[in-house]
């Protein structure tokens, strides 16, 4: 028997949840290679590209999700700049195209996407890749059986399509991002997928239990009957979520996190109570100008819109010395996670925080908002943010009620509670920061993944701490990290006095489950 | 401002939409205007580029708040005009 080999997962990047066992399938993309095709005819392409058209009608036709995706594909290759790019470098070869040529125009578009400076644009070109690929060679994908769990560098939307016609038990990828095309297709055909995952060559054809619920890849794993129970189990609990989704409970709430507008409609239809935790670091990652307060106002106001009457709360940028934001001014340093991050960097940039508050605040009268400082460790802090929040007030012509609360994951927060709580209308404690900072042991670092706990006695008495004094003010007290996912967790928390669970839209039915069978027992 | 002899409208419009032009905002412009006869162009800073091109639209990356000027020429003018705006303007979906 050889030996278990756990590769912990960062739960973040699991994109759709679920368990899987199977055999390991690394997938190597086949290279077309240029031997085979020596030239090609424009005529010839435009056939394979309308063959193409009416395959991708074919499998893609089934289901919401999958239509609109193939109906994206089929635009893109009918695009008059595809054709036309095309056009113009089989004009000097009398009709005729070289496979350079073709890949020359693919790297052409991609580039035109990537200029863009959207990441959400960028991420069409796997979309491109995808198309290109199909229309030089057909079929990518060697022998994949039911079951197994295929390993990709780069997961495209057809590879998914297939990979759900064969069977496939779950999907790893080293490239990807929750957003892109194909991360879509892994959630609505109910594909467990993970991305972010380092290359696994040497465990290729092995056996391996994936656990995208918690986030875990156990290569060997040797308890095989406690896991196929547990994927049972799963699966049968599977089936009657959905009431749990419509459940709401006095008192309590399940809310999502998200943190792109086109989360919203998953957010709704898992049966999110509102947004406990709207990242908006997408407005501001990846360009090298600041968003106008207009652009920002546009997309508070959908997403207040999209929930109200339930509430939003919407973070104020929360970014440190590791990403990097080109228009920020930040200063270099060797520890960025006790440095300069979320309302110390925002005070260091008053006209970027001036302009969100301002968004905000206009945004406020279309929905329910709470406005959530991050990194808050003195509260200075607030009452800065509060005075700046007073006088933007005061100059915008029309604007809604909106609550102000903070971000506890700093412990300096934890034991002076007391003097923030009449400052803030609610708080929400971020335990994975938190986690780390009690413990001194930075997450990302498997060297002292040991020391890493989110249900640890520390960090529960730390929340006790606080959330029993913001229930003796009667203030909403919520968990945004992921031990508010963590279902075997939420009765404990909700005994604390915690008043609502922030949480993956996808984890919502869980955890509504959770606390239905809590309420149930007390 | 809308200069129009009888087929040609040149009008200035603020993205509203607040997806701004970016993936999915462009694929729908492009998938209404497949049924309309006119020429549509968008020209945004220094680019002109075909409306019916959804590779060319997301190129632009145009974000919320931004000032695009459309150049539709041909015998359908106005309900072009009618859905660049509806999918620009949008509120949302």
């Amino acid at each position: 028997m050889q030996r278990e080999i756990k590769i912990p997962v960062n739960a973040s990047n699991i994109v759709s949840e679920g368990y899987a066992y199977g055999i390991l399938r690394c997938i190597e993309r086949v290279e077309v290679s240029s031997e085979k095709k020596p030239l090609i005819e424009m005529e010839e392409l435009k056939k394979t590209a309308r063959m193409l058209e009416e395959k991708i009608k074919r499998e893609y036709g089934s289901s919401d999700v999958l239509g609109e995706i193939g109906e994206v594909h089929i635009m893109i290759l009918n695009d008059p700049l595809l054709w036309d790019e095309l056009e113009k470098k089989a004009r000097d070869k009398g009709g005729k195209l070289s496979l350079k040529d073709i890949m020359d125009v693919r790297d052409y578009i991609i580039s035109l996407l990537l200029e863009s400076g959207n990441p959400l644009i960028q991420e069409r070109q796997y979309d491109i890749k995808d198309l290109f690929n199909a229309l030089l060679s057909g079929a990518v994908h060697s022998e994949i059986s039911n079951g197994d769990i295929v390993y990709v560098d780069e997961l495209y939307p057809s590879d998914v399509v297939v990979f759900h016609n064969s069977g496939v038990g779950a999907i790893l990828s080293k490239k990807g991002s929750p957003t892109a095309h194909a991360s879509i297709l892994a959630q609505a055909l109910e594909i467990p997928y993970i991305y972010g995952i380092p290359p696994l060559d040497e465990y290729c054809d092995m056996r391996v239990f994936v656990d995208a619920v918690h986030g875990e890849i156990r290569i060997n794993p040797s308890n095989i009957e406690g896991i196929k129970a547990l994927i049972k189990k799963y699966e049968a609990e599977k089936q009657n979520l959905e009431k749990y989704s419509k459940m709401r409970f006095e008192g309590i709430k399940v809310m999502a996190n998200i943190g792109f507008l086109q989360e919203i409609d998953v957010a709704k239809k898992k049966g999110a109570d509102g947004i406990g935790l709207f990242r908006t670091e997408f407005l501001f990652l990846n360009r090298t100008r600041p968003p106008s307060e207009d652009e920002q106002f546009l997309a508070y106001k959908k997403v207040l819109e999209a929930f109200f009457p339930d509430r939003v709360i919407i973070r104020l940028l929360d970014v440190g010395g590791d990403k990097p934001v080109s228009y920020l001014k930040l200063p270099e340093e060797s520890n960025p996670f006790l440095g300069v991050r979320g309302i110390r960097a925002l005070m260091k940039n008053e006209e970027i925080l001036k302009t969100q508050l301002r968004a905000l605040i206009r945004a406020s009268a279309y929905g329910n908002l709470g406005i959530l400082i991050p990194m808050i460790s003195k509260p200075e802090e607030v009452v800065y943010v509060k005075k700046l929040i007073k006088k933007i007030s005061e100059s915008v012509e029309s604007h809604g009620n909106f609550a102000v609360g903070i971000m506890v994951e700093v412990p300096s927060v934890i034991f002076s509670i007391e003097k923030f709580v009449q400052q803030i209308d609610f708080a929400s404690i971020g335990t994975n920061d938190l986690t780390q900072y009690i413990f001194a042991a930075d997450r990302m670092n498997p060297e002292v993944s040991e020391y890493y706990n989110d249900q640890d006695d520390a960090v529960l008495a730390a929340i006790k701490i606080v959330a029993e004094k913001m229930r003796e003010s009667k203030k909403p007290v919520g968990i945004c990290g992921e031990l508010a996912g963590k279902r075997e967790m939420i009765s404990k928390l909700m005994s604390f006095g915690v008043t609502s669970f922030s949480v993956a839209p996808a984890k919502v039915p869980r955890i509504k489950k959770a606390v239905y069978e809590a309420l149930k027992e007390t | 401002m809308i200069m129009a002899d009888t087929n040609k409208i040149v009008k200035k419009i603020v993205v509203t939409n607040p997806e701004g032009l970016h993936a999915r905002p462009a694929g729908k412009l492009v998938k209404l205007l497949s049924g309309v006869k006119s020429s549509v162009t968008i020209k945004y800073k220094d680019k002109e580029i075909n409306a019916k091109s959804v590779l060319s639209i997301m190129a632009l990356g145009i974000n919320p708040g931004e000032e695009i000027e459309v150049i539709i020429e041909g015998e359908d003018v106005e309900s072009a005009l009618k859905i660049v705006e509806g999918v620009v303007c949008a509120e949302g979906n």
